[in-house]
């Protein structure tokens, strides 16, 4: 049987897939699970590969959802395009960076920040592309509010124009803007020119002093300096106060001095700057909570806002920031030029290469520790110019675990290729036809992927004289081997080479991994190429098995203990139609219901061999011997083996063989038959001659006796006539016919009744008989045997018999018992032989006995010794001279009557007196319930 | 010389025919049904010829033609048989005990003829007149 031990292919390589995604997953939940970032890696066709539980989480779908999920569909449909575009980007340039919506599974919109790297191959190649995202919401929040403030500012600028107005030397207006118009609610510059600037202030000032005066001095200032700044608290028309800023510039007019005044409402101002305030107030306590760094700095390039995020990225506290140059602290030496270069540009135009994308960088920690960043820079408009706002944020966990991932992919994909060279190779391992130099041939080929490189990987497998290499493998230097064994003999090797031009040779050869996967590669390619060995010798066998049972026309069936069919040989099939799991029923009498006498059911049949004959339904005209072995099979089920013989042709000879048995018999007899028979025949012949003669003698007489019939008629009679005729009859001796006539008459017809009763007996004796048992007269039978051996008995004994009369017809096949009995009484004859006389008595003796018919044949013979008695029935035991007797004559009788008849046979004998068989044969039945009987008592 | 013949057979029946059958044959034919009582007539007088059957209750034929040629050489011997076997054939050769073989049933013209080209042999061969000679 064909034991199968191998794993099919599809568990095997679930179960290996399975290992490494385990070992992928566990270490992934370390590194990438902790991450509140989204993490994965999809491969060519958008396929996600690998996503950590953040990812899950945030969009709402389940691990199985996604395992089927292209990255795609994360998005919105209406950025789909766009994502394709960024990831064909992606593919093609090795990396990138966007900003997109991700559509969660309950519909929910967050904003993300995704950046990507490709994971290569050692020779270049992208197998995967490995993103990560973080969640957008917060920062937009926080620029957005931002952005909302500075707008809000600048509008408010925008609409508080100042106010400017010209006053000459006679202390009155002599010009006012429209502005001015609005901000002291003056209807026209006429109406504004009236007013003297007293009317727009108050008696005093903030802090009690007389407004005039004041004024007045700011006057004088600004025309000694030029030009004076100040701050003032003006009144409008209606009386109503506020604050302003108020530039004094001295100018020349028409040659005059004149002094232009620049008014500015700083109440907006200060609301704005208050609310500006608030605004920081809120912006900061957004980044202070702030997950990432977010730095500010003004149109100078100094810090502004440093939040605690960045406080802890740097190591630098807010206060050890604030005013300072970022670039020239957390730049490295080597970039800081093209930093200021970037920053000084971007104070000016507010553009730059930083501004609004996410770029990745190296930062210098407060302690010397360069790490990488990510940053993006966001500009604000400033008076003076362009501040920026950057968000930063630490990117070496995210690299660290892209390496790491990196690695793990790698790993991964040299496991997937290795479970791939498996399940290959188990493909051609199950082939249970390919002949071992096909497996090896295609194993080999196989061979260098099992290697973690399998660009620079060569094969070869050794087995017997087939050699098979993958190309280079010659050119190899650094190689691995193991042997190839079947069962405990080593038949060749397996061997795995890496070229040198690799370049790294001194990896210091092969991993334990690759040594084990290639010894298991070895271990199962042995187990093929001996299953195959194996098969194919099973196949031979079962061929010259085939051809052993067509040949010898021997049937052959391999039934269970339910009579279910497991084998039946080819020619059996062909004629009876495939028998393979049916009942053996149907087979040996076309029925599903079992079989009439079933030779399995019988007890004994479960332990020994048991043999029957039988016609098989469809071969009616053939005799099968079936025998019968019941088997264990390994399993310990009790089989039968049914081994069907023809034996027709055996049965027609043993038939003959009888028959000649029988007539070899009669040849034996044929000395005194021939005897009795020629005798007869010698002495009937010349009676029957003597007769003719005699007739012819008395013809004469009687011819001479008409003519004196005549005369006297005429009566003529002449006395020399009568003469004549006395002197015929003393001449013929009439009186010695009248005699000897009579007696030859009588003797003649006894001796032909003689011969008549021979033939009969002789025919009656050797009848062929039929198959059936028929009844006949058992004293006729004994009468019969006797008269047939009379020759071997006559000379030497006298018999007598002593026969019941009206016995029932016996049930029997008449000529075997004939032969048995013959055999006997020949054996009695002979025993009497033996005798000092030489002369003796066999006594035959016929009686019912209950169901029975006895027969007994005694004889006075010398007795059977005792050192011989059992064996007397043994086939070809004699104790008569070479020659003289086969030894067959009791096995013959032992065997008719026993196993024919179902009756017994044994014997009395006596030292001297004599020996008595006795032949018990039952009436009816088999035979079976037949017991031994007492002997026939005697009639006398 | 007379000329008798002596007919040994256990079967009377057989006697008779053989007699019937030779009753007008030249010589004189005695018939016994046992080899016993052909010794006991051989004992008593000359016989030239001896006719004997095979098969026979007590002393077989062969044996009895064997007695005759040790004891009476002259005496032609002749068997008549129900059973010829190859035993007997091989007897009647190798030891010469035997002048003629006949098996039943067979004509009695031809034993007749075969008894009386004995006699002539045995008178063709009648020894010389002056028997002092031989010894």
């Amino acid at each position: 049987m064909n034991q199968k031990t191998k794993l099919p292919p599809d568990s095997l390589a679930s179960a290996l897939d399975g290992n490494i995604r385990g070992a992928a997953k566990s270490l992934a939940e370390m590194a990438v699970n902790a991450l509140p970032d989204l993490v994965y890696a999809v491969d060519l066709e958008g396929r996600v590969l690998f996503w950590n539980r953040a990812l899950a989480v945030r969009t709402g779908y389940r691990d199985e959802e996604i395992r089927s999920m292209n990255l795609e569909a994360f998005f919105p449909p209406e950025e789909r395009p766009r994502i394709r575009i960024a990831i064909a980007k992606a593919w093609q340039e090795g990396g990138a960076g966007v900003q997109a919506t991700i559509l969660t599974r309950t519909g929910e919109r967050i904003p993300y920040e995704f950046s990507s790297t490709l994971l290569r191959h050692s020779d270049g190649t992208p197998f995967a592309l490995c993103g990560a995202a973080r969640d957008l919401s917060e920062r937009m929040a926080f620029e957005s509010a931002l952005q909302e403030s500075e707008i809000r500012s600048r509008a408010l600028f925008e609409s508080s124009r100042d106010a400017m107005m010209v006053l000459g030397d006679d202390g009155r207006f002599g010009a006012g803007n429209s502005a001015a118009l609005t901000m002291f609610g003056c209807r026209s510059e006429e109406e504004f020119c009236r007013h003297r600037p007293s009317s727009f202030s108050p008696e005093r000032q903030p802090g009690g002093r007389s407004s005039k005066e004041a004024a007045q001095q700011h006057i004088v200032k600004a025309m000694e300096e030029g030009s004076h700044f100040f701050d003032w608290m003006h009144s409008r028309v209606d009386g109503s106060e506020f604050e302003a800023s108020v530039l004094l510039t001295r100018i020349e007019m028409e040659g005059k001095q004149h002094i232009h005044a620049t008014v500015r409402d700083v109440s907006v101002e200060r609301t704005i700057q208050a609310a500006l305030r608030a605004n920081e107030q809120k912006l900061r306590t957004i980044t202070e909570c702030a997950l990432d760094a977010i730095v500010m700095v003004d149109s100078t390039g100094k810090i502004v806002h440093w939040n605690a995020a960045a406080s802890s990225m740097f190591g630098y506290a807010s206060d050890e920031m604030m005013g300072k140059d970022p670039h020239k602290i957390l730049v490295p030496p080597e970039m800081r030029e093209t930093a200021h270069r970037g920053m000084a540009a971007f104070a000016t135009s507010g553009t730059g290469a930083a501004v609004g994308r996410v770029r990745e960088l190296t930062a210098i920690h407060k302690n010397g520790r360069r790490f990488p960043i990510e940053i993006s820079i966001s500009s604000v408009r400033e008076e003076s110019g362009w501040g920026a706002v950057a968000i930063l944020r630490d990117i070496s966990e995210r690299r660290q675990l892209e390496t790491s991932l990196q690695k793990q992919t790698a790993e991964l994909t040299a496991r997937v290729r290795e479970l791939s060279c498996l399940e290959r190779a188990s493909h051609v391992f199950e082939k249970n036809d390919l002949p071992p130099h096909e497996i090896v041939a295609q194993v080999a080929t196989l061979l260098p992927d099992a290697v973690s490189e399998p660009g620079n990987a060569c094969a070869r497998i050794v087995y017997h004289d087939c050699e098979i290499e993958t190309p280079g493998f010659s050119e190899t230097s650094l190689r691995l081997s193991v042997p190839l064994s079947i069962g405990n003999e080593q038949v060749g090797a397996i061997e795995v080479g890496c070229r040198d031009d690799a370049g790294e040779p001194s990896q210091g050869g092969f991993s334990p991994k690759e040594r084990q996967l290639l010894e298991d590669l070895s271990g199962r390619l042995g187990r093929a190429i001996e299953r195959y060995l194996n098969n194919a010798e099973i196949k031979s066998l079962n061929q010259k098995l085939e051809l052993i049972f067509a040949a010898t026309r021997t049937r052959f069936l391999l039934t269970d203990e339910d009579c279910v069919v497991r084998y039946a040989d080819p020619e059996t099939q062909r004629k009876y139609g495939s028998l393979t799991n049916q009942k053996c029923s149907r087979y040996l009498f076309l029925s599903q219901g079992g079989c009439p006498a079933c030779p399995q059911k019988t007890p004994e049949a479960r332990d020994r061999t048991v043999v029957t004959h039988f016609t098989l339904p469809l071969e009616q005209d053939r005799i099968f011997q079936r025998t019968s072995v019941p088997i264990r099979s390994h399993t310990g089920e009790l089989l039968f083996a049914a081994v069907l013989v023809d034996v027709t042709e055996h049965k027609a000879l043993e038939v003959k063989l009888n028959q000649a048995r029988k007539l070899e018999a009669v040849g034996e007899l044929a000395a005194g038959i021939a005897h009795e028979i020629n005798t007869p025949a010698q002495f009937v012949g010349d009676n029957t001659r003597f007769l003719r003669e005699g007739f012819q003698d008395l013809e004469q007489i009687l011819e001479k006796l008409d003519n004196l019939l005549e005369a006297a008629k005429t009566g003529t009679v002449d006395p020399a006539m009568v003469e004549r005729i006395r002197g015929a009859v003393e001449q013929v001796d009439a009186a010695y016919l009248r005699e000897e006539i009579p007696q030859s008459i009588e003797q003649t017809l006894e001796g032909i009744g003689q011969i008549g009763k021979i033939v009969r007996a002789m025919k009656e004796f050797s009848h062929p008989g039929s198959k059936e048992k028929q009844a006949i007269d058992i004293n006729r039978a004994i009468e019969n045997t006797l008269i047939v051996s009379r020759g071997e008995w006559k000379h030497v004994a006298e018999v007598v018999t002593d026969l019941e009369a009206g016995l029932p017809p016996l049930p029997c096949f008449p000529a075997d018992l004939n032969q048995a009995m013959l055999n006997i009484i020949v054996n009695a004859a002979h025993a009497i032989t033996e005798t000092e006389s030489g002369r003796g008595t066999i006594t035959v003796r016929s009686k019912q006995q209950n169901k029975a018919i006895a027969i007994e044949i005694e004889d006075t013979g010398p007795g059977i010794p005792e050192n011989i008695q059992p064996r007397i029935f043994d086939h070809f035991f004699t104790t008569k001279e070479v020659g003289k007797g086969t030894g067959q004559g009791l096995t013959i009788a032992h065997n008719v009557i026993v196993e024919k008849h179902g009756g017994t046979l044994d014997f009395e004998t006596e030292a001297g007196r004599g020996t008595m068989f006795r032949i018990c044969l039952p009436l009816e039945g088999n035979g079976t319930e037949f017991q031994k009987l007492p002997a026939i008592e005697s009639t006398d | 010389m007379n000329e008798t013949v002596l007919l040994v057979d256990d079967d009377a029946n057989l006697l008779h025919g053989l007699t019937r059958a030779l009753r007008h044959q030249p010589f004189d034919l005695f018939t016994v049904r046992s080899a016993e009582e052909a010794m006991d007539v051989l004992k008593r007088r000359t016989i030239r010829v001896v006719v004997a059957d095979e098969q026979m209750p007590g002393m077989s034929g062969g044996d009895l033609l064997a007695w005759v040629a040790e004891y009476f050489p002259e005496t032609t011997r002749i068997v008549l048989t129900g059973h010829p076997t190859a035993e007997q054939a091989i007897r009647a050769i190798n030891e010469g005990v035997v002048y003629r073989y006949f098996t039943k049933p067979c004509n009695p013209v031809d034993l007749a003829i075969t008894i009386r080209r004995a006699f002539e042999e045995q008178d063709a061969a009648q020894p010389p007149q002056d028997p002092a000679a031989a010894t």
